[in-house]
C-alpha cells in the first residue's frame, strides 16, 4: 500500500477552557489512502468536523492539537507556520462545507472568488485564471458558466453555488478534498446530482476525499470506507460492504438501525439517551450508558484494536447484536 | 371516516422581483381523516409548509378556503379564532429558535393555557403534560437550553397538547436532531396519536419516516400535489415523473 495521504496517530484536540484544556477528539488513529473516498460519519458533537479542519489548519480559536501526530503528504503538520498552511489550503487539501452562502464572499462574484484560488498560489495572468475558471465551472456541471461566472453567490440556487463551490476547491487539482457534509442542506435530488458529479471529478482528477455525513444512506452509496466517530473518537472502521452488512460496534449497529426504514406502522428503532457533551463524557467506555448490554468491563476504556475480520474496532464486547 | 382537516383550491401568491408574482401554493386541495397520520412529502419551496402555515392562520391565503373541525380560521369571529387554536397545533422544525429562551419550560408548555376558551375539560397541569410526553416533573425548572435536541422537541409536543387539540401539525419535527434520537420523538408522537385520537399533519422531506408512519401521503412540487396516495405503494410504484425523480434520489442504506 503507499504512503496514505492524510495519517492521524493517536490524534488529540482540546478547547481551552481557562484552567485547564477540556479534550474534543482523543485518540484519532486513521489514514486515508490515495485515491479513496473515506467517509466520516457521527453525530453532533462527535469531533467528526474539528478533525476535518485540522487537515487544514483551520481549527477555531481555543481549539488546539493536544498530542499525537497529524501528517499531510507526509509531512508533520505540528511543524507549519501560517505560510506552510497556506500552500497546503487550496493546493494540497481543499474544503467544501455544508452551506455554500456562508463560505463563498457575498460581495464578489463566484468567478472572481474562483479566479482568486488559482492566483493565490500560481503567478498566472488574470485572463489565463479567468480560463481555467470557466473551464472547471463547466467540469462540475454548470451549464452556462461564461453567465455564471459573473453571478454573485445569491443570485444562483443552492445547487448551482454547492457547484460554484466544488469549482473553487478543485481548481487548483488538490491532492486530497474534504467535504464537510456539503449535501446535507440541499434537497435530495440536488444531493444525488451533486454526489455523482464529486464522484465523477474524483475519479477524472484522481483525488482522494475524505467525506464527511451524518447520513449513512449518502455515505453508503459513496464511500469505499467508513469511519464512525461517538463522543470524540473513532469507534469502527472497516470497507463500506462489511460495515453495513456486519457492523461490529454497538454505536453503527444502533445508527444503521436508526436510519433503516422498516415496514408501515412499525415503531422506530433508536438509541437511549442523548449523546453527552464533551464535559460528561464517561471514565470508560464512553457509549456504555446508551449502549444495551455494558458489562462491568466496559467502565474500563475500550482502546482500538484491529479484529481479524478487518478494520479497526473500539469495543470489549464485539458484534454483539443489539436484541430490540 | 370524516374529513376534519379540508383544503380546497388553496393558493398563495407572494410578490417576487420587480413586480412579479411568485406562486408558493397553486391551487392545492386535499382533506385529511379524523385520526388519521397524513403525510406532505417534498422538497424546499415546494409549498409544503406554505400550506401548514395557512391552516394555522401564520399566513394569509391568495385564494380558496381551509377548514379544520368545520372552522374557517380566515372568515371566523375573534371568538372562533380563540376556539380554533384549540383545535389545531403545531411542533416546528426547530427547537432551539422555537422556544423563548428566557421563559422555563413549565411555562414554555402552559402559557397558551391562559388564551384558552373551552372551559368544559380541566386544565392540565404541568406535571401531567410533562409526564404524557416521557419527561420528569424536575423539568418544569429548566430553561431551554438546558434539554437536548429531544427533549426540547418533546417539550414542544407538550406545548402544543396542552390546548387539547385535534389536529396537530409536525412540521420537520424530527430533522433537526441527531439521527440516533429521532426515532424516540417519532414514537412518541405515533403513541400520542393513538392514546389521544390525534389527527396528524406531518410534513417532511423524509420519505423514509413518512412511509413508516403515515397513513395516506401527498407529494408536492412547484406549488402542487403531484400524487396522493397510499405512502408504500406511492413510494414503491409512483406514478408521477417529479415522485419517480425523488424517490430514485433517496439515498438507501442496503439491507442487510
Amino acid at each position: 500500500m503507499s504512503a496514505p495521504v492524510i495519517e492521524f496517530k493517536n490524534f488529540s484536540l482540546g478547547r481551552d477552557i481557562g484552567t485547564s484544556w477540556e479534550p474534543l477528539v482523543t485518540d484519532m488513529t486513521l489514514q486515508l489512502q490515495p485515491g479513496e473516498i473515506l467517509g466520516l460519519v457521527g453525530e453532533s458533537g462527535s469531533g467528526k468536523s474539528l478533525s476535518a479542519l485540522s487537515c487544514l489548519g483551520l481549527l477555531p480559536a481555543k481549539v488546539r492539537p493536544l498530542g499525537g501526530q497529524l501528517n499531510i503528504l507526509g509531512r508533520d503538520s505540528s511543524t507549519f507556520g501560517d505560510e506552510e498552511w497556506r500552500e497546503v489550503r487550496g493546493a494540497q487539501v481543499s474544503m467544501i462545507f455544508q452551506d455554500p452562502m456562508t463560505s463563498l464572499d457575498p460581495c464578489f462574484t463566484v468567478g472572481s472568488q474562483i479566479v482568486e484560488a488559482i492566483r493565490a498560489h500560481e503567478d498566472t495572468s488574470a485572463k489565463e485564471a479567468q480560463g481555467r475558471a470557466l473551464e472547471m465551472l463547466r467540469l462540475v456541471g454548470i451549464t452556462d458558466p461564461e453567465q455564471r461566472f459573473g453571478a454573485f453567490p445569491h443570485e444562483l440556487s443552492g445547487g448551482l453555488r454547492q457547484r460554484a463551490m466544488i469549482a473553487a476547491a478543485l481548481v487548483m487539482k488538490p491532492t486530497v478534498l474534504v467535504a464537510d457534509e456539503p449535501t446535507t442542506a440541499l434537497d435530495v435530488t440536488t444531493q444525488a446530482a451533486i454526489i455523482e458529479q464529486v464522484v465523477q471529478l474524483q475519479q477524472q482528477l484522481g483525488m482522494t476525499v475524505l467525506w464527511i455525513s451524518h447520513d449513512l444512506g449518502v455515505v453508503a452509496n459513496l464511500a469505499d470506507r467508513v469511519a464512525v466517530m461517538y463522543a470524540g473518537e473513532l469507534v469502527e472502521v472497516a470497507d463500506t460492504k462489511r460495515l453495513f452488512a456486519d457492523p461490529q460496534h454497538p454505536y453503527t449497529m444502533g445508527l444503521i438501525n436508526s436510519a433503516r426504514v422498516r415496514s408501515a406502522g412499525e415503531p422506530f428503532d433508536f438509541i437511549s439517551g442523548s449523546v453527552p457533551e464533551p464535559s460528561t463524557w464517561p471514565e470508560g467506555c464512553r457509549f456504555a450508558p446508551r449502549c444495551s448490554r455494558p458489562t462491568s468491563v466496559c467502565q474500563e476504556h475500550p482502546a482500538m484494536t484491529q479484529p481479524d475480520s478487518g478494520g479497526s474496532l473500539r469495543c470489549f464486547h464485539p458484534g454483539m447484536a443489539v436484541v430490540s | 371516516m370524516s374529513p376534519i382537516v379540508v383544503v380546497e383550491n388553496l393558493t398563495k401568491d407572494y410578490a417576487g422581483p420587480s413586480k412579479s408574482v411568485r406562486r408558493a401554493v397553486d391551487d392545492v386541495s386535499f382533506h385529511v381523516n379524523e385520526r388519521e397520520i397524513f403525510g406532505i412529502v417534498g422538497e424546499s419551496g415546494s409549498g409544503k409548509t406554505t400550506v401548514a402555515r395557512v391552516l394555522l392562520r401564520l399566513t394569509r391565503p391568495t385564494g380558496g378556503h381551509v377548514s379544520v373541525a368545520g372552522i374557517d380560521p380566515w372568515s371566523a369571529s375573534r371568538e372562533d379564532r380563540r376556539r380554533y387554536h384549540e383545535v389545531i397545533q403545531v411542533v416546528f422544525q426547530d427547537p432551539y429558535s422555537s422556544m423563548d429562551p428566557r421563559m422555563r419550560i413549565g411555562a414554555v408548555v402552559t402559557e397558551g393555557l391562559r388564551s384558552r376558551r373551552t372551559h368544559d375539560r380541566p386544565v392540565p397541569t404541568v406535571a401531567e403534560l410533562l409526564d404524557l410526553v416521557g419527561l420528569p416533573a424536575s423539568y418544569e425548572r429548566m430553561y431551554p437550553h438546558e434539554l437536548s435536541g429531544g427533549q426540547r422537541q418533546r417539550a414542544a409536543i407538550a406545548r402544543a397538547l396542552a390546548m387539547g387539540p385535534q389536529v396537530l401539525v409536525a412540521d420537520e419535527p424530527v430533522s433537526a436532531l441527531d439521527v440516533s434520537m429521532r426515532g424516540q420523538v417519532l414514537n412518541l408522537l405515533t403513541s400520542l396519536q393513538v392514546e389521544l385520537g390525534l389527527t396528524v399533519l406531518f410534513i417532511s422531506h423524509d420519505l423514509g419516516i413518512v412511509q413508516q408512519m403515515c397513513n395516506r401521503v401527498a407529494v408536492m412540487h412547484n406549488g402542487r400535489i403531484v400524487e396522493t396516495g397510499d405512502p408504500v405503494k406511492t413510494f414503491e410504484n409512483p406514478s408521477d415523473p417529479y415522485t419517480q425523480r425523488l424517490v430514485a434520489s433517496v439515498p438507501r442504506i442496503p439491507v442487510s
